[in-house]
């Protein structure tokens, strides 16, 4: 509510759909870096998880991606994608990811209009077209499944690519944080330990209390 | 105050007091362990493979591993009788109090007659000692080896160091195996397949 | 052992001390769990200097690598997550444990005679809290930390005169750039911790003299052994109220810990996410806004339509602390005696702070804006009319000892 403002580079033209991360669901995590692998990272980089165990098992690696000059692509070089799970809120990743579409030259992004990234995934996905004019959309602010439509089918059917596609989110907010693993780990026994402690304090500050 | 108010009081203080001491000792050990080489360092730390094509005789290939110069140096066969000949001015000619790898405990310290794998760092305050293979390039009597130009510690060409010089042991050979003919694995005796 | 002891208290007297300080020294039995803030703050002003000395082996304070050192710390290093989570957590909850025993002191009125130094020095460590916690945010070196510091430093422009020439002495850089890196460094670690420990010692040098207050504003001589019918209301430091600031602290813990192993941005909260995005000169992000523990001061900054008078009367917001033991004329110390008028405006204040936080973390309204100065007002109420209410309302008595 408040912290909304936090992600204040989350609009988008669409109601963003939801997904649903589960961050330490590690099988997911794992899918998603080899999704990543396999589709994002010839262009994008991961520099911050360079010596991460998962990713490298993957196959996202250091050094694979291109260093981009600044000038590159138009002025905006893909970006290094190590934080933005936790730049930008896993609906608006999602949806991101799901909402390109055709138009006369190419594709164009539903969430982010005027992307210079191209449709990474054409052939997965299929040919997504615009289900309403581009006016109502931005008139009526519908959901993104609304605003889309599937015209020709990819390689995989709708739920498959959805399930890919919040694997790969799951993943870039992991990414973010690597430290969701262990601290869900060691969590638990820290917590537990520092109960009792305050259980017994708890008692031994009663029995000085009735003194 | 009951004798079971004051026994259970004493129960308490000693269960929070042994608490806490656990507490404060575990909870030290994140620290501690955070001052260990970082995954940054263990990746540099990890064996390097280290070609020799094209290496010719006496041509030096300086390599870094963890840190530490490394010289990779190909022998010529006179050199190489040379090194078998018994030499009395050898502080510990059969390298019984210096350290290497097990398949280089020879007189050529070496895996192979032929190349020398050592690290470049003088056993007696770690400067870099240089390769002086010319004859008398150090002194009457040379026949090629380590100097040290810090404080002149000497070297043949085994890397065993000589009486009478500030060294106490021979030097470092690092652990490392041939992968095929032209290239050398240091870090590790044998490959592994983990 | 005994031996032993003794050749050390000959020497140097721990044994005296302890006694003096913690075995004889005397509270009333009132002192509730808000008087448990002050040992929780010192707790945690231990965890912030142990962390920070571990984070200093790994940050690097150069434009170039602060961002990046800081994400190695929290990928690379061993638990140094946890570490650096300690250290952020940590921060926010220092602010809360300070907030809270300020406000103990507001209620309790542990600001008046004879503990104005007492209170002066606490005022002291709070505006410098404020400027550690400024000067580590810099640090990380993250859009936030940018584009906040930037705002924070042209504060002093408002100075006549000298305004702009001490912006730039102070950023080392005819723009706020990364030279201040190191410079903020230094304060952060070094120069402002140093300061604080002195004053939390003259802090805790004038509680012993003086005693500790009590919710119900009876003064005790601390250092005086109870007289008999005096026991049931004056108590010894030590055990009794160690054991209450221990579980009080265990407590404490647990939350802490909570947080740091499930929440530790708390949402934003606490570590923000546009911070996580390293700093661009180039792209202000879409709304600055402070963190939690400074928004009711930028709420103040945004009332006020001047950028003179802003400045000036958000400083004012925290100078005017130091005025309180002269500005409080009531005969009783707690707010359990003071009358109906201290309470509404006591109120008054904690409403308009809180809203005044709230509002610094939203976008800027008009409505906003409106409630906005209705809250500085009742802010600023609270301390102005202070002489006036409470000369003017009726107290009832404390009890006697």
């Amino acid at each position: 509510m408040l912290l909304a403002s936090a992600t204040g580079a989350d609009k988008a033209p669409v109601e963003l759909p939801h997904v649903e991360i589960r961050e330490t669901d590690t099988a997911r995590i794992m899918s998603g870096a080899q999704f990543f692998a396999q589709h994002c990272q010839s262009c994008h980089s991961m520099v911050y998880l360079r010596y991460d165990a998962l990713s490298n098992e993957a196959g996202v690696k250091y050094g694979v991606t291109p260093q981009w000059p600044v000038d590159s692509w138009n002025g905006r070089p893909p970006p290094d994608l190590s934080l933005v799970g936790v730049t930008h809120r896993p609906e608006w990743l999602y949806g991101y990811l799901k909402g390109y579409y055709v138009v006369e030259d190419g594709y164009d992004n539903i969430v982010m209009p005027n992307t210079s990234m191209p449709n990474p995934y054409p052939g997965l996905q299929g040919n997504q077209i615009l289900n309403m004019p581009m006016s109502e959309i931005l008139k009526d602010q519908p959901r993104l499944y609304q605003a889309l439509r599937l015209e020709s089918s990819g390689s995989v059917p709708p739920h498959v690519f959805n399930e890919k596609v919040a694997d790969v989110v799951t993943y870039l907010v992991y990414a973010a944080d690597p430290s969701v693993i262990p601290r869900h780990q060691i969590g638990p026994y820290v917590l537990i330990f520092l109960l009792i402690l305050s259980l017994a304090a708890f008692f031994l500050y009663q029995s000085y209390k009735t003194d | 105050m009951t004798i079971k108010d004051v026994s259970r009081r004493a129960f308490l203080k000693r269960l929070v007091q042994t608490l806490s001491t656990l507490a404060v000792a575990i909870g030290l050990w994140p620290f501690i362990s955070s001052m260990q080489p970082s995954k940054k360092a263990l990746e540099a730390s990890k064996p390097i493979k280290v070609s020799l094509k094209g290496l010719s005789e006496n041509e030096i290939k300086k390599v870094l591993w963890r840190g530490m110069p490394i010289y990779i140096i190909k022998r010529s066969p006179q050199q190489i009788k040379m090194i078998k000949v018994k030499n009395e001015q050898l502080l510990d000619p059969d390298s019984k109090a210096s350290d290497q790898p097990q398949n280089a405990q020879n007189v050529f310290r070496s895996v192979r007659e032929d190349v020398l794998v050592v690290v470049a760092v003088c056993t007696h305050l770690g400067c870099s000692p240089s390769y002086e293979p010319a004859k008398n390039a150090v002194g009457e009597g040379w026949h090629g080896g380590f100097f040290c130009a810090c404080h002149g510690s000497k070297f043949d060409l085994s890397g065993r160091v000589f009486k009478g010089v500030p060294a106490p042991t021979n030097l470092l050979i690092p652990p490392y195996y041939f992968m095929d003919d032209e290239t050398i694995v240091i870090g590790s005796e044998a490959p592994s397949y983990a | 052992m005994r031996k032993l002891s003794l050749w050390v208290n000959q020497r140097l007297p721990i044994s005296a001390f302890y006694k003096q300080h913690f075995k004889r020294f005397y509270v009333h039995t009132s002192l509730n769990f808000w008087y448990a803030t002050g040992a929780i703050a010192f707790l945690v002003f231990a965890i912030q200097i142990f962390t920070g000395i571990f984070l200093m082996m790994y940050y690097i304070p150069t434009e170039d690598q602060a961002f990046s050192s800081v994400e190695m710390i929290m990928r690379d290093v061993n638990y140094g997550w946890l570490i650096r989570y300690m250290h952020v957590v940590g921060a926010s909850s220092f602010f809360i444990i300070i907030y809270l025993h300020v406000w103990k002191a507001l209620m309790y009125g542990s600001y008046k005679e004879p503990r104005e130094l007492l209170w002066f020095s606490g005022v002291l460590v709070l505006i410098l809290l404020m400027a550690v916690a400024f000067t580590g945010y810099v640090l990380p070196w993250g859009q936030m930390s940018y584009w906040a510091s930037k705002v924070i430093i042209s504060f002093v422009t408002v100075i006549p005169y000298v305004g702009e020439s001490l912006a730039i002495w102070l950023q080392g850089d005819f723009t706020f750039s990364g030279v201040v890196i190191p410079r903020f460094y230094a304060y952060h670690v070094v120069a402002l911790p140093l300061i604080i420990i002195f004053l939390i010692g003259i802090h805790i040098i004038a509680l012993h003299v003086v005693g500790s207050n009590n919710p119900e504003g009876i003064l005790i001589n601390p250092h005086q052994q109870p007289k008999k019918h005096e026991r049931s209301a004056i108590r010894p430091f030590s055990p009794y109220y160690i054991v209450k600031d221990y579980f009080a602290a265990t407590v404490f813990l647990l939350i802490y810990f909570l947080i740091i192993f499930y929440f530790p941005t708390l949402n934003g909260f606490f570590l923000e996410h546009i911070n996580q995005e390293p700093a661009n000169m180039f792209v202000t992000p879409a709304q600055i806004h402070p963190v939690w523990y400074l928004a009711p001061y930028s709420s103040i900054l945004r009332a006020v339509p001047s950028k003179g008078l802003g400045v000036f009367v958000m400083f004012a917001a925290i100078l005017i602390f130091f005025f309180l033991p002269w500005l409080d004329r009531s005969p009783v110390r707690s707010i359990r005696y003071k009358g109906i008028l201290s309470k509404l405006f006591l109120s008054l204040f904690l409403i308009s702070v809180i809203g005044l936080g709230v509002l610094g973390l939203l976008k800027v309204t008009d409505d906003g804006l409106i409630l906005t100065r209705i809250f500085t007002c009742g802010y600023f109420s609270y301390f102005l009319f202070m002489p006036f209410y409470t000369k003017l309302e009726k107290c009832t008595s404390p009890p006697c000892l």
